[in-house]
């Protein structure tokens, strides 16, 4: 096979060239700049946020200190105005929520599990081992998002590389996600939660204020979305508090408690930033439309699973 | 190979919407000088206010614009086919939804639409669980609830989770990016929310009865309420390569005022289990 026919065909191989590409031009450039004033080439670390952006300052998850952006934006009534086109600081998240090296192909991660304050996921013994399997080649395949379902995505869908565009009324937040799936999240302290009957990929959402944070708690998971690529678990016990906390015109820290008595000894939390972007638009992510890696990840699954019978 | 390799995808995509991006700023200078091209024309809300529904009560948002938000659905057949039907196996008989009676195609594109039609059920994009497109996802039989700001108009649908934003900010459309669902941006005619969608590839139709227009589609939704709980859709369509003029496609669209939600139904998921490949984790899943 030439190498053109390579590239043609599997359009993932070809974005991965785009991005080998990219970055040895942005490592040439970076290298240019720092020789030319004489300063050090930049600190590498894949789940660092742009530069310049808030938050880009190291520590765990903080965007406190980031340059001021104004005040928080607020609607009529005085409620935080969350409105607008994100990008979320994921910091290697989707690969890991614990602070990790890059494996393979996958990037490493700074970590952002803030409690328990080691920042380690407190796992049973038999989630240890799942999670282990879930990390062979073989079991790729399972994780939902690879056949592009992906309404997998609480607390997930706000580590994501990929943007979203939150819409708020009086009444509910509804988050589009560009990866094609939105959340409803409505704000009433009086709504009750669906019967225990009644599952769903993302859950069951109701929020209410607590001064600037909106607090949103979810239940009635179907326990078959995935944390990430690394294959983190969640179960059907799943009990997911969110709370949303503008601290500037740009910034929202995003936190999310996660309560799950089947896989997790005691409930944990992570934190992340979402910084919004003005002139930010929405675009597609056709997934499925165009998913040529699911035959790859089969092949590798079935390869795996001949192994095992060996 | 390397890319068999590929699990961890989703990084590749950010990468391939940068590269993008970097083409819409290139595009940037084309929009500003087409926007100063259509700022000669004259504002079309003095006449559009005249078509205000005749006396009915309808609810507004704040700022006096109808309010359009809530849950909805069709109650026509238009998912089988936009065109009046009379039944088959799983396609119940219709009445159709096209001004006229028929589609006006050209004559290629009729013999291809009854090729699609022979083999609708291999070849329907939708059955294969791709986003449907506009006009067609406003008429698939499931609900889809409606969202609305000052500046932007958002559509969530039950199936597979699928979305539209719709841009009422005076925006103009990205350029050169083809999309599944179009790039829509609205704007205030009177009482009426027009839609210009743009950017579609030619890989959606219309209905599942093979209906069908290439990626030179432009449609254009009205949308306004005949009362408090109907809403008046009317899509045009424009396709040289396709059809011999511009035409039509009217209906109903009803709220759904029995449930304050909608549920979901993820396609490509159910799919999949049913036909037993997808890995089922006893411990973790919801045990029915």
């Amino acid at each position: 096979m030439s190498w053109t026919e390579f590239r043609m065909q599997n359009s993932e191989c070809r974005a991965f060239v785009k991005l080998a590409l990219g970055i040895a031009v942005a490592g040439v450039l970076a290298i240019g700049n720092a020789y030319a004033q004489g300063a050090p080439p930049p600190p590498q670390g894949r789940g660092a946020g742009p530069a310049g952006e808030a938050g880009a300052a190291p520590g765990r998850g903080r965007g406190r200190g980031g340059p001021e952006a104004g005040p928080i934006r607020r609607l009529p009534d005085g409620k935080p105005d969350l409105s607008g086109f994100y990008n979320s600081n994921g910091r290697g998240a989707n690969y890991g929520l614990e602070a990790h090296p890059n494996l393979g192909l996958m990037p490493g991660g700074q970590g952002i599990v803030v409690d328990p304050p080691d920042g380690k996921l407190p796992m049973q013994e038999w989630a240890k081992a799942e999670l282990k399997s879930r990390q062979t080649p073989a079991r790729g395949y399972d994780d939902p998002t690879a056949h592009c379902i992906m309404a997998a995505g609480v607390p997930r869908g706000f580590y994501v590389p990929s943007p979203f565009f939150i819409m708020q009324t009086p009444t509910d937040v509804v988050v589009l996600f560009e990866r094609m799936a939105w959340r409803r999240i409505p704000i009433d302290a009086n709504r009750k939660h669906l019967p225990d009957t009644v599952r769903l990929w993302q859950g069951d959402s109701v929020a209410h204020w607590e001064g600037d944070t909106l607090v949103v708690d979810n239940t009635n998971f179907n326990g078959k979305a995935w944390l990430n690529e690394a294959g983190e678990i969640t179960s059907h016990a799943l009990h997911v508090v969110e709370r949303f906390t503008p601290v500037n015109a740009n910034t929202i820290m995003y936190r999310a408690t996660l309560t799950d008595p089947i896989v997790y000894t005691r409930p944990f939390t992570i934190e992340v930033q979402l910084t919004r972007d003005d002139n930010g638009e929405m675009l597609e992510v056709a997934c499925h439309e165009d998913n040529q890696d699911l035959a790859h990840m089969k092949d590798l699954k079935d390869a795996g699973t001949g192994l095992e019978k060996k | 190979m390397a890319c068999a390799l590929a699990k961890h995808r989703l990084p590749f995509v950010s990468i391939q919407r940068h590269l993008l991006m970097s083409k819409r700023l290139g595009a940037a200078a084309a929009v500003l000088l087409a926007a100063f091209a259509i700022a000669g024309l004259p504002p079309l809300t003095e006449r559009a206010t005249a078509q205000t529904a005749a006396g009915k009560q309808i609810p507004r948002m704040p700022d006096g614009k109808p309010n359009l938000q809530g849950i909805w659905q069709t109650r026509n057949r238009a998912a089988y086919n936009i065109e009046d039907h009379h039944a088959k196996l799983n396609m119940p008989a219709g009445k159709g939804v096209v001004e006229g009676g028929a589609i006006p195609y050209q004559e290629w594109a009729l013999k291809k639409r009854e090729e699609n039609f022979v083999n609708r059920y291999k070849d329907d994009p939708f059955s294969k669980c791709y986003m449907p497109g506009v006009p067609r996802i406003m008429y698939i039989e499931f609900p889809f609830q409606v969202f609305q700001s000052s500046t932007h108009v958002a559509m969530t649908f039950e199936w597979t989770n699928v979305h539209r934003l719709i841009y009422t900010n005076g925006s103009k459309p990205v350029q050169g990016i083809e999309f599944w669902m179009g790039d829509s941006r609205g704007r205030w005619e009177g009482d009426t929310l027009v839609v210009q969608v743009t950017n579609h590839n030619d890989k959606t139709w219309f209905d599942m009865s093979g209906n069908f227009h290439s990626e030179a589609l432009k449609v254009t939704e009205r949308y306004s309420l005949a009362d408090a709980d109907t809403m008046r859709y009317e899509a045009t369509i424009e396709d040289p390569k396709v059809f011999t003029r511009a035409w039509k496609m009217s209906m109903p669209i009803y709220r759904v005022k029995d449930t304050d939600r909608i549920f979901e139904y993820q396609c490509v998921a159910e799919g999949e289990e049913a036909s037993g490949v997808f890995h089922r984790e006893p411990k973790t899943w919801y045990p029915k």
